[in-house]
C-alpha cells in the first residue's frame, strides 16, 4: 500500500497473505510483557487499597474509645469477670448500638433461654458472637469470616487489644508447658491481674493511668487470625464481643485474690509483645502458646496499629524488640520514638 | 519464541501474586518421619504421638488402624525438627494439652492404655538425623 506500511519492513506486500509465524510470536511477547507488568501492580494495588481499609477500621476503633473514656472515664476491660471483651463495650461507639442492646449481662441469672453465657445454645449473647461486625474484618483476611466454634457461624475478630509486654503465655499452668518459668515482669500469664499493657482481664484503664502518652502507647493492633492452625495445642483464633473461654469463672468458681481460675484465654481478644511482630511467620518454631499472644498481619511485612492518641501507623517486621515492646506499655518511661 | 513469550506472561504473575510468607518453613530443615506403633504387638490405633523437642514444642502424629503415623510441624505442615526428641505416647486425649479440650479432658473417663514411661515420665528418646524421611517404629509394653 505505502512504503511506510510496517508490513512493507517485514519485506511483504500487503494484501496477500496471512501473518508469519514469526509476527504472531512477537504479538504474543508483547502482549505477555504488557499483563506482566500490569498484574502485578494491579495486585499490590489491590493490597494497598486493602490495608488502608484495615487502617480505616482501627481509626474507628481509636474513636470509638475516645468517646468511651468521655462517657464512662475509663477504658473498657480486656475482659471481665463474665467473659465480656472489649470489642463488645466499645459497639455502641462504632454505630452497633442494636446489637449491644440484645446482650444480656450475666455470669448465670438462671434463664433457660438467655442465661449470659456466650456459648449457650440459641441464645441472644451466642446470636451476638455470631454476628459478622466488619469493623472488627481486616479485609486482606482470607478465610470464612464466620465458623462453627463453640458457638454457632462464630465471627472472628482480626484485631487484638495491647495488653503489654509482659505475659507470654493465657494460663499460670501454660508457662511450664511452654517451657518458661515466671518472673514478676517479664514473663506472666494473663491470668495474672496485673499487665503493662492497656487493655487485660478487668482492666479499665484511665487516660491519667497511660503515663508514656497516648502517642506513645498503642491501644490496638492487628493480628493474622487463622482458626484452622494449631501448633502445639494452641490455636489462632480470636473473637469478639463477648468469649466463653475469657470467662474466668466459666470453668471454676473459685479465685485466690490474685489470680483468677478457670479459663483466662485471653488471647481471643487481646495480645502480647512478648512474641516478636509477625511470630506466626517470622518464628516458626516458638511454642504455639507463645505464638497465638503475637500480633501481625497478611499484610507484606508489617501490620496496622492504632495508638491511643487515634492514629493508625504501620510497624515493619524489623521493628526493634524494645521499641516494639515499649510502645506496648502504658507507664514504662521509655524513650521510644517511632 | 513461544517459550519465551510464556515466560514472559507467566513469571510476573506467579510472582506478584505470591504470599511474602511462603518460605518461611525453608530453611528450617524438616524432616519427615512416619511409624508404626504397636501396644504388645498388636497395632495401636487412636494413639498419639508426639516428638518433643527440648524447648517443649513438638511434632505431632495421630495412628491409623494399622498403628501407622505420620508426624506434623503443626496444622498446617508436615515434618520435625532434627535433634533428640523425648517420644511421649498417649492414647487418651489427654496428651494434646489444647485449651479447646480442656473441659473435654478433665471429664474423660477413657483409661489410659500405656503405661506412663512412654507418656508423663518418657524415657523414650530417639535422635532425628538431618536431611531424608525417617521411619521410627515403636513397639510398647502394657506391662506389668
Amino acid at each position: 500500500m505505502t512504503k511506510f506500511s510496517l508490513i512493507t519492513l517485514f519485506g511483504r506486500k500487503i494484501g496477500n497473505k496471512a501473518f508469519t509465524l514469526v509476527e504472531l510470536l512477537v504479538v504474543i511477547a508483547i502482549i505477555g510483557v504488557l499483563i506482566g507488568l500490569l498484574l502485578p501492580a494491579v495486585q499490590a494495588a489491590k493490597e494497598a487499597a486493602n490495608r488502608m481499609r484495615c487502617a480505616n477500621n482501627l481509626k474507628q476503633m481509636g474513636i470509638a474509645f475516645h468517646n468511651y473514656h468521655d462517657t464512662k472515664q475509663a477504658l473498657p476491660a480486656g475482659w471481665n469477670n463474665i467473659g465480656f471483651c472489649w470489642n463488645g463495650a466499645i459497639l455502641p461507639f462504632i454505630e452497633q448500638e442494636p446489637l449491644f442492646a440484645t446482650l444480656v449481662f450475666s455470669e448465670n441469672n438462671g434463664d433457660p433461654t438467655n442465661n449470659g453465657n456466650w456459648d449457650q445454645a440459641n441464645s441472644r449473647n451466642a446470636a451476638a458472637c455470631g454476628t459478622p461486625i466488619p469493623t472488627y474484618q481486616c479485609p486482606t483476611f482470607t478465610l470464612p469470616y464466620q465458623v462453627n466454634d463453640l458457638v454457632p457461624h462464630r465471627a472472628v475478630s482480626c484485631y487484638l487489644a495491647n495488653s503489654g509486654s509482659w505475659s507470654a503465655v493465657e494460663m499460670i499452668g501454660s508457662l511450664t508447658t511452654a517451657g518458661l518459668t515466671y518472673t514478676a515482669k517479664q514473663c506472666i500469664a494473663y491470668q495474672h491481674w496485673q499487665q503493662n499493657g492497656v487493655f487485660y482481664g478487668c482492666s479499665e484503664t484511665r487516660f491519667s493511668a497511660i503515663t508514656d502518652g497516648l502517642s506513645n502507647t498503642f491501644f490496638v493492633g492487628e493480628t493474622p487470625t487463622d482458626y484452622t492452625f494449631a501448633k502445639d495445642g494452641a490455636g489462632m483464633d480470636h473473637w469478639h464481643t463477648g468469649s466463653p473461654q475469657a470467662d474466668p469463672f466459666n470453668g471454676s468458681a473459685t479465685t485466690n485474690g490474685t489470680d483468677a481460675s478457670g479459663f483466662c484465654e485471653g488471647s481471643e481478644i487481646v495480645g502480647s509483645t512478648y512474641p516478636s511482630l509477625n511470630a506466626l511467620f517470622v518464628e516458626p518454631t516458638l511454642h504455639g502458646h507463645i505464638m497465638q499472644l503475637a500480633f501481625g498481619s497478611y499484610h507484606p511485612n508489617g501490620a496496622n496499629f492504632l495508638f491511643g492518641d487515634g492514629t493508625v501507623r504501620y510497624f515493619p517486621n524489623s521493628i526493634q524488640k524494645d521499641v516494639y515492646q515499649g510502645l506496648s506499655s502504658r507507664n514504662g518511661k521509655e524513650t521510644v520514638g517511632f | 519464541m513461544l517459550a519465551a513469550s510464556f515466560l514472559f506472561a507467566v513469571l510476573p504473575v506467579l510472582s506478584g501474586c505470591g504470599n511474602t510468607y511462603t518460605g518461611r518453613y525453608n530453611n528450617l530443615g524438616l524432616v519427615e518421619v512416619n511409624g508404626v506403633v504397636t501396644l504388645d504387638g498388636q497395632p495401636l490405633p487412636d494413639a498419639q504421638v508426639h516428638f518433643e523437642h527440648e524447648n517443649k514444642t513438638y511434632s505431632y502424629g495421630v495412628t491409623n488402624e494399622y498403628g501407622k503415623y505420620q508426624l506434623h510441624f503443626n496444622s498446617q505442615k508436615t515434618g520435625v525438627l532434627p535433634g533428640s526428641k523425648t517420644v511421649r505416647i498417649w492414647t487418651t486425649r489427654k496428651g494434646l494439652d489444647s485449651e479447646q479440650l480442656t473441659q473435654e479432658i478433665n471429664t474423660a473417663k477413657e483409661q489410659e492404655r500405656i503405661p506412663d514411661q512412654y507418656n508423663q515420665k518418657s524415657t523414650l528418646t530417639v535422635t532425628v538425623e538431618t536431611g531424608k524421611s525417617q521411619t521410627f517404629d515403636f513397639d510398647l509394653k502394657s506391662g506389668k
